[in-house]
């Protein structure tokens, strides 16, 4: 039972990188906090987990309004099939790191350790793919989600957590604001 | 009562306030200035946890604010810290209107002192990564005011600071509670490493300095000298309380090499592509970059010296940035092509001066700390020492080339590079509107006359260098 939250990491993780309407983006990365939140309710209490599906709900609907407000283009760096090669081959490698505690925190579930792995490679990778602000928050949001789950396993305090939820609130209020507020430059949002 | 909750909230409500003031010429400037000023020399010198009378009401004020069950500390190791910061910040506030930064750079500022003063405070002090990164996405708003261009560079910064974040509060977690010490090897080469990726970010250390140069030509001067100044001297003050509290760390032979050969790179990295620099704003960043370099190079020469030299230093680039950021700010008009000097002397002779103290010019601000730093590695580090002073005549060189350019006689050009290479350089940000000439030459003569005085009189930084020092009670002789 407990895999499947990893299964839905890595489901997520792959549309991230694959998927280009912003607005269905947005709705995977919701799907993904979930995820992220089951697999941390494995550490904490889940009363304590939810905290990061409410801290997610708000970043995402922040972005949400972004992309209302702004009608990003898509960016098209890549193909859909490169960038899904891509993530096949860096979910491989996430596959395979993640079949060992390679970050040594002791009682770690190996679920936890896999989706951590997961979403620490496939956010780098989106981070390496993309320069919209957008899709560079998402694949930040990813990167540290992964992180996330591993590191509440050592630090489950409340008071860390929610300083690493805000950081995910400020995340999605610094790209609304580089997007609607300030003038979008050419570079980051219109792809190359 | 806690007088950090006293200045968290005092801060909250400045930040309101100067937010609903955004559209005045110098009013929040003055506001914010007046303020932070306060809230610094308070922080420096005001008697905590213990019994005073204010007016004749009784008082006292505590030294810690427990919010979310952890406590924020003002304690000796971080006050001269905290304080220094929010004296920056006057210092830039006041001179600000002069500049005219744009509208968000008060409100802004003071919600990234705020969070910076967070990160100096919080207790265990290994959870700053997270108030470092919070500062960081409050800088992106100093650097672009509404209105201006987004920049790649900005996100750059974003991810940056989030890679320390990760890698710091990891290391923290193995520093609390694994229990990594010297005899902890393999432990221990772990923390060094994941610590060291932390570290090189927070001090720019080349390549992770790359958000830098990136928005170097696209933000305001002021803004990104008040920018680099908080978050490298946050990121200083971070590295020294880690090396005053981990003993095994101040003993490992392992760190002392790392910092002097970060500081010996990022000397010859700056200063070779300042003096290749075809853009006039991109100097400053890389002989920024090499004035960072000799403050890594004085802590890893001699923890017990090298570390008061590393916060003088700290403390005098503040004075060298704020006249760089001032000069170039009012220079953007013009732009920055041949025969620009001639229509702003001022403020290039302003913009050229801060590069010059930045370097450790003789008769400037840099100049005293470095010149102590060169007797103590003439010893220690004799390569340390020849770098120092290559890279000190190589700047002064480059400014003398760009003197010529930017004063030169004859039509003026589309802005160019020294060397002809004919590269354009953008002119500044939109937002980025100059106040009144006659309030950038008066901010521009009292930094100018600061830059001398400090670098004539060094002593006057003393006082606030030893209170740092005595605060690092383990680095201090």
């Amino acid at each position: 039972m407990n895999w499947v939250p990893v299964v839905l990491v890595a489901a997520t993780a792959f549309a991230l990188v694959a998927v280009e309407r912003p607005g269905l983006q947005i709705a995977v990365l919701a799907a993904q906090y979930a995820s992220v939140a089951w697999l941390s309710s494995l550490a904490l209490p889940p009363q304590v987990a939810a905290v990061k599906v409410v801290a997610g709900m708000i970043a995402c609907g922040v972005l949400a309004l972004t992309v209302a407000g702004s009608r990003p283009r898509n960016e098209s760096v890549s193909g859909t099939a490169f960038r899904g090669i891509a993530a096949i081959l860096i979910m491989g490698a996430a596959f395979g790191i993640g079949q060992t505690n390679w970050m040594g925190i002791p009682d770690i579930r190996p679920e936890a350790i896999m989706a951590a792995s997961i979403l620490m490679s496939m956010g780098l990778l989106q981070l390496g793919l993309f320069r919209t602000p957008l899709r560079v928050c998402i694949g930040l949001i990813t990167l540290l989600s992964g992180f996330e789950i591993a590191y509440a396993v050592i630090e489950p305090a409340l008071a860390i957590l929610a300083l690493l939820a805000s950081v995910h609130i400020g995340l999605a209020m610094v790209v609304s604001y580089l997007t609607l507020v300030a003038r979008p430059s050419g570079l980051a949002e219109g792809g190359e | 009562m806690s007088a950090l909750a006293l200045v968290f909230i005092l801060l909250a409500l400045l930040a309101i306030l100067t937010l609903v003031l955004r559209r005045k010429t110098y009013l929040p400037f003055v506001i914010a200035s007046v303020a932070t000023a306060t809230v610094g020399l308070f922080i420096l010198y005001a008697p905590l946890d213990e019994a005073i009378s204010l007016l004749g009401i009784p008082l006292r004020l505590d030294s810690t604010w427990q919010i979310l069950g952890r406590p924020l500390s003002l304690d000796p190791q971080n006050r001269a810290g905290v304080g220094f910061l929010f004296l920056v910040g006057a210092l830039f506030f006041g001179l600000g209107w002069a500049v005219a930064p744009g509208r968000s750079f008060v409100p802004a500022g003071l919600i990234s002192l705020g969070l910076l003063a967070g990160a100096l405070t919080i207790q265990p002090f290994l959870f700053a990564a997270i108030f470092l990164e919070l500062a960081a996405m409050a800088c992106v708003l100093i650097l672009i005011p509404p209105g201006s261009r987004s920049e790649k560079g900005i996100l750059n910064l974003l991810v940056l600071y989030s890679m320390a974040m990760m890698a710091i509060l990891f290391t923290g977690w193995l520093l609390e509670n694994v229990g990594v010490t010297s005899v902890t090897p393999e432990l221990a080469l772990r923390v060094i490493l994941l610590l060291g990726l932390g570290f090189v970010i927070l001090m720019f250390v080349p390549p992770f300095h790359y958000w830098l140069p990136s928005v170097a030509e696209r933000v305001s001067p002021y803004s990104l000298a008040f920018v680099a100044i908080i978050l490298q001297s946050s990121g200083m003050f971070f590295l020294l309380r880690f090396l005053d509290n981990f003993a095994w760390m101040r003993a490992d032979p392992l760190i002392s090499s790392a910092l002097q050969a970060a500081g010996i790179f990022m000397i010859a990295f700056g200063t070779v592509v300042a003096i290749a620099q075809i853009s006039f704003l991109k100097i400053a960043v890389y002989v920024l970059l090499a004035d960072i370099g000799v403050s890594l190079l004085a802590i890893g020469s001699d923890l017990e010296t090298g570390t008061g030299i590393a916060i003088g230093l700290t403390s005098v680039r503040v004075i060298s940035l704020a006249l760089w950021g001032l000069g170039a700010a009012l220079m953007s008009r013009g732009g920055y092509s041949k025969g620009a000097g001639r229509a702003a002397p001022f403020a290039s002779a302003a913009a050229l001066l801060g590069v010059l103290s930045l370097a450790g010019q003789p008769l400037t601000a840099g100049f005293p700390w470095r010149w102590t730093l060169l007797a103590q590695l003439s010893e220690s580090s004799p390569i340390g020492a020849v770098l120092m002073v290559v890279s000190m005549l190589a700047i002064l060189w480059a400014v003398l080339r760009w003197t010529r350019v930017l004063f030169e006689s004859g039509p003026a050009e589309a802005d160019i590079d020294p060397q002809g290479s004919g590269a354009e350089i953008e002119p500044q940000a939109a937002d980025a509107e100059i106040g009144p000439r006659a309030a950038g030459r008066v901010a521009i003569t009292f930094m100018g006359g600061a830059c001398l005085l400090w670098g004539i009189f060094p002593q006057l930084a003393i006082p606030w260098v030893s209170q740092a020092i005595a605060g690092l009670a383990n680095l201090s002789p």
